[in-house]
């Protein structure tokens, strides 16, 4: 069998086992809509006043991101009581590449990641989302959101091998997660960020993959901050996949 | 050690405390470090990164604003942790082990609640101690602060008796904790928790108002800012004794049920 297939055939058993899931699929796509629509609920009429813009222009773009990278949290507890379970081991002694297993614990998530979003926008849809920008823009948007989720997903497999405990897991994920959140533009506009603290929100990938999605969806900016998420994804591969294969093997 | 069954309070508080002690250290020292001092700190500081600026525009000092409702949101992450516990002693085979022992039953209860209120107090001063760092005092005095501490920690409790009442009766922790998730953060966020009431559209505003939560946050601030306080502390512990009536009925017929 070729590396392809195997990844497909495991990627395959990944999504079965989160389809099984009830509570699985109910949290991770229930989830983002509680926050968009409480979000908008609570902070809607005060950033509308203060932009002067459509919060929810950048407020679907945004959740959608911050489920893809809260979602690796998934990942890595996914990942580790495979580690855990032994079915990794499992696979170590079948006849198949080793990179396969990898390779299918991110293209499950990966496919996760775009069915949230999928939903998520759709859903968006109701309070007025837009994709304006015709089906080629649109295509975009859900490359951005994956190049996105891309760089949170190695890093949850590199934690997932390193760590010793499910607690310890979650903790190292969430924690930066949770700190990217604050510090991003994708929830309050820019200039509201005190100003020493306005080149961190800057440069963090979450503001920059929301300039890149908003500019996909509802108009804006596009070339500068999708080059930023690329650039962000590129440093991410370069440090986090070499990292992933030597300590899986 | 103190053994025997009888329903004594040498037997309830001196077992209680015990089981207590055995329910704090289910949390490894590294797990609470995060869950109760790292992420209350970056929540303070990261809402008022985010909103402070913008609710200036309003009038608000949020640094004041804030801190008494992320001590709300810390007290339900208590009580959610409580019914988590509940429902994997239960799975566990924890709580029928208990009854198996020489123990007085309530001193299970006991310690289940004084685990919850010492993890409410750790909460409260971390949280307090970050609103200081961040601009937020105490304007009231200092027995208006003790009832600041006290009313936080009765919320806590109360929310815990509900909470708990549906960890006995489950014995899956994980689809436990994600309900309640689902259930308190909407609870929260359309509070007067974040931002005053007046910047939601109208039609939910009433309920804002109204609601529990912001009953309690109104009370909190009064008892931090200065100003009336009997009223809203009055609402609050009208509000809080009704929770907890029903609550608590409702724990008990699950805790007999279930040990």
């Amino acid at each position: 069998m070729s590396v392809i297939t195997e990844t497909g055939l495991l990627a395959g058993r990944n999504l079965r086992r989160f389809a099984k899931s009830t509570q699985l699929v109910a949290d991770s796509l229930l989830f983002p809509l509680i926050l968009l629509f409480l979000m908008l609920l609570v902070f809607g009429e005060l950033v509308d006043d203060a932009s002067g813009g459509r919060y929810i222009d950048r407020l679907a773009p945004a959740i959608v991101l911050f489920s893809a990278a809260y979602g690796a949290v998934g990942t890595g507890l996914g990942f580790f009581t495979d580690l855990r379970g032994g079915i990794v081991d499992r696979f170590r002694a079948m006849n198949i590449s080793r990179l396969s297993v990898l390779g299918g614990r991110i293209v499950s998530d990966l496919v996760r990641v775009l069915l949230v979003a999928a939903v998520t926008t759709g859903v968006a849809h109701a309070v007025g989302f837009r994709f304006t920008r015709g089906p080629l823009a649109a295509l975009g948007f859900f490359a951005v959101v994956v190049l996105f989720a891309w760089i949170f997903l190695w890093l949850a497999v590199v934690v997932a091998m390193s760590a010793k405990s499910e607690q310890a897991v979650s903790g190292a994920l969430s924690s930066p997660v949770t700190l990217l959140l604050f510090l991003s533009s994708g929830f309050v506009p820019v200039d509201q960020f005190a100003a020493w603290l306005r080149p961190v929100v800057r440069a963090n990938p979450l503001s920059l993959a929301t300039d890149a999605l908003v500019g996909l969806s509802s108009g804006g900016e596009i070339l500068r901050p999708t080059l930023f998420t690329v650039a962000w994804a590129v440093a991410a591969t370069v440090i986090s996949v070499p990292l992933a294969v030597r300590l899986y093997k | 050690m103190a053994t025997g069954t009888e329903a004594g309070p040498v037997n309830l508080f001196g077992q209680g405390l015990l089981l207590a002690g055995r329910n704090l250290r289910l949390n490894s020292t590294a797990d609470t470090v995060s869950t109760m001092v790292v992420f209350p700190i970056v929540f303070v500081f990261g809402f008022l990164a985010l909103f402070q600026n913008l609710l200036k525009t309003r009038g608000v000092d949020y640094a004041q604003f804030l801190p008494p409702a992320i001590v709300v949101q810390w007290m339900f992450s208590v009580a959610i942790t409580a019914a988590f516990f509940f429902a994997s002693d239960r799975r566990s085979g924890m709580l029928a082990r208990y009854r198996s022992l020489p123990i007085s039953r309530g001193a299970v209860v006991v310690g289940r609640i004084a685990a919850d209120a010492v993890r409410a107090l750790l909460a409260i001063a971390v949280i307090i101690a970050a609103g200081y760092a961040a601009g937020f005092r105490f304007q009231a005095g200092p027995v208006a602060s003790l009832g600041f501490v006290v009313l936080s920690v009765g919320f806590a409790l109360t929310v815990s008796a509900g909470t708990s009442a549906l960890g006995l009766v489950s014995r899956d922790p994980e689809s436990v904790s994600s309900t309640l998730h689902v259930v308190y953060l909407p609870l929260l966020m359309v509070s007067s928790a974040f931002v005053p009431a007046d910047a939601f559209p109208g039609w939910i505003e009433p309920f804002v108002r109204h609601q529990p939560v912001s009953v309690v946050l109104d009370a909190l601030r009064a008892l931090a800012d200065g100003g009336p306080t009997a009223g809203p502390v009055l609402r609050a512990i009208a509000w809080l004794a009704a929770l907890l009536a029903v609550f608590s009925a409702a724990a008990v017929q699950a805790f007999r049920r279930a040990a």
